[in-house]
């Protein structure tokens, strides 16, 4: 690839892509200066590894994977990481009432969710990605994602539910260190 | 089939009763057929997987609903501009490099025996020309005049949405880079009044001059006197200065409550901001009087 077609690929990335992954950065991190940075850390590694992207068609999920990787990156290390008790949240939640909850509220009950959950779930939520992408993206069977799609967004909706506000959860440490991605596309140079 | 597993199936399988039964496996396919049945038939269960959608349209449209900060595409051009001439520079360096270890190479051989022309003198000779150019590369890395770094339109956000006290402010007579600071030709400002000197700015992390003026009403018009302020960047500071040479050859902009287009003349790049619109910017369109 020529300097100037990479030059051009990337100038279309950044204009049909960046406010996507800033939104997903910031749902993630649940912080602007993060999200920023780390939209910003996508495009300089999507910069030095172009040419891994052999279809420019699957750039979007190739995007994301690269901010979930390093947002998971950045969260490594001696930090606390909540882990949710999952049993029995495949049951349907009965409530007689929708829930009433506001940005704030729904960004602390996504910050306490685990990462696995997380993402596919805000990825689910922005309606850009089918299960397929998302399960590729994030490197698990199809029906893992389904089972985790449904388990976060039960476990979602009882916390926004129940408290109307993030509810205590149990905290393990150290903290389990997520897998990092095996596809050679989406795997940063940096993740060893 | 149970209330439990028929809803416990569609969430797993049919997010927002859109029935995509997973892969193509015929039990889970003929699980979500009678699932799909059961709910048909339900009240109960219809309203509670409504409800569910309910809520999942909200979380998503809140989800979706982030704004993004003012001006972070142009920043990311630029650290991708940035990257984009590092790499360019390193390459070269490097192909340069290259070049001359072959000259030098094929020198060697000219000049020795071909005796004593062994492959170790050559690889001396190859490594000291590499560590000369590794060293001459890094002092041009440290001491070469980096790329313009300012964009204008970072500059053009600040200017307009961050009024400007020009009371305040230092005359400027002189960019830093020598540049002097003057008014555009291009300009008529002969219903302007303005200031007879520029004001010293940092805008987006660089030095700008300010022309405050106030475009004085129409004849027999009673609309107020209009705020405007001209920007003056020097060219050689703009990462990508504008392609237009006079005033209003380039596009309008509404930046705020102001009207602004940007050109280059001469040494400087100018942007003209103006409360209202374009039509009141075409009123100092015309080519400046020579007195």
């Amino acid at each position: 690839m020529q300097p100037s077609d990479t030059v051009r690929l990337l100038e279309d990335l950044v204009e049909r892509h960046y406010a996507l992954l800033y939104r997903y950065a910031y749902r993630l991190s649940g912080s602007t200066a993060d999200a920023e940075d780390l939209t910003q850390h996508a495009f300089l590694t999507a910069h030095a590894k172009i040419a891994q992207l052999r279809d420019p068609s699957s750039a979007k999920s190739w995007l994301c994977a690269i901010v979930r990787n390093a947002y998971l990156k950045d969260r490594r290390g001696p930090g606390r990481v909540v882990a949710a008790l999952l049993d029995n949240l495949a049951a349907p939640l009965e409530s007689p009432t929708d829930p009433d909850f506001d940005e704030n509220q729904l960004q602390a009950a996504l910050n306490e969710l685990p990462e696995e959950f997380r993402s596919p779930l805000i990825l689910f939520y922005f309606e850009e990605f089918s299960y397929k992408e998302i399960a590729e993206q994030m490197n698990v069977p199809l029906g893992t994602i389904m089972s985790r799609l449904s388990r976060a967004r039960a476990l979602l909706r009882r916390k926004l539910t129940t408290n109307q506000g993030p509810r205590e959860l149990p905290v393990v440490e150290p903290a389990p260190a997520c897998p990092p991605s095996s596809d050679p596309i989406a795997r940063p140079q940096w993740i060893a | 089939m149970d209330c439990l597993t028929a809803r416990q199936i569609l969430q797993l399988a049919c997010p927002a009763l859109e029935l995509e039964c997973p892969a193509a496996s015929e039990p889970a396919a003929a699980d979500c057929a009678r699932a799909a049945e059961h709910v048909q038939a339900c009240g109960a269960c219809q309203s509670a997987i409504a409800q569910q959608d309910r809520f999942d349209r909200r979380a998503g449209q809140m989800c979706r609903d982030v704004a993004v900060p003012l001006g972070l595409k142009h920043r990311l051009y630029a650290a991708l501009e940035s990257a984009e001439w590092q790499a360019t520079t390193v390459q070269r360096a490097l192909t340069g490099a290259t070049g001359v270890l072959v000259a030098s190479g094929n020198r060697a051989a000219q000049t020795t025996a071909p005796s004593a022309a062994s492959g170790k003198t050559r690889r001396r000779i190859a490594m000291a020309a590499a560590a000369c150019l590794l060293l001459a590369w890094g002092t041009w890395q440290l001491l070469a005049p980096r790329p313009p770094r300012l964009e204008l339109a970072a500059i053009e956000q600040a200017a307009a949405l961050e009024p400007i006290d020009s009371a305040l402010l230092p005359n400027l007579a002189r960019f830093a880079n020598g540049t002097a600071v003057c008014l555009p030709n291009s300009v008529n400002l002969s219903r302007c009044t303005i200031a007879a000197a520029a004001k010293e700015c940092w805008l987006a992390g660089g030095q700008v001059a300010v022309y405050q003026f106030t475009l004085k009403k129409r004849a027999g018009s009673r609309s107020k006197p209009l705020p405007g302020q001209i920007l003056a960047i020097p060219r050689v500071a703009v990462a990508s200065p504008p392609v237009a040479q006079v005033f209003l050859q380039g596009r309008v902009e509404y930046i705020g409550h102001f009207a602004a287009t940007a050109w280059s003349e001469g040494e400087l790049v100018f942007v003209c901001f103006l409360s209202g619109g374009e039509d009141e910017l075409q009123r100092l369109a015309v080519r400046r009087d020579a007195s």
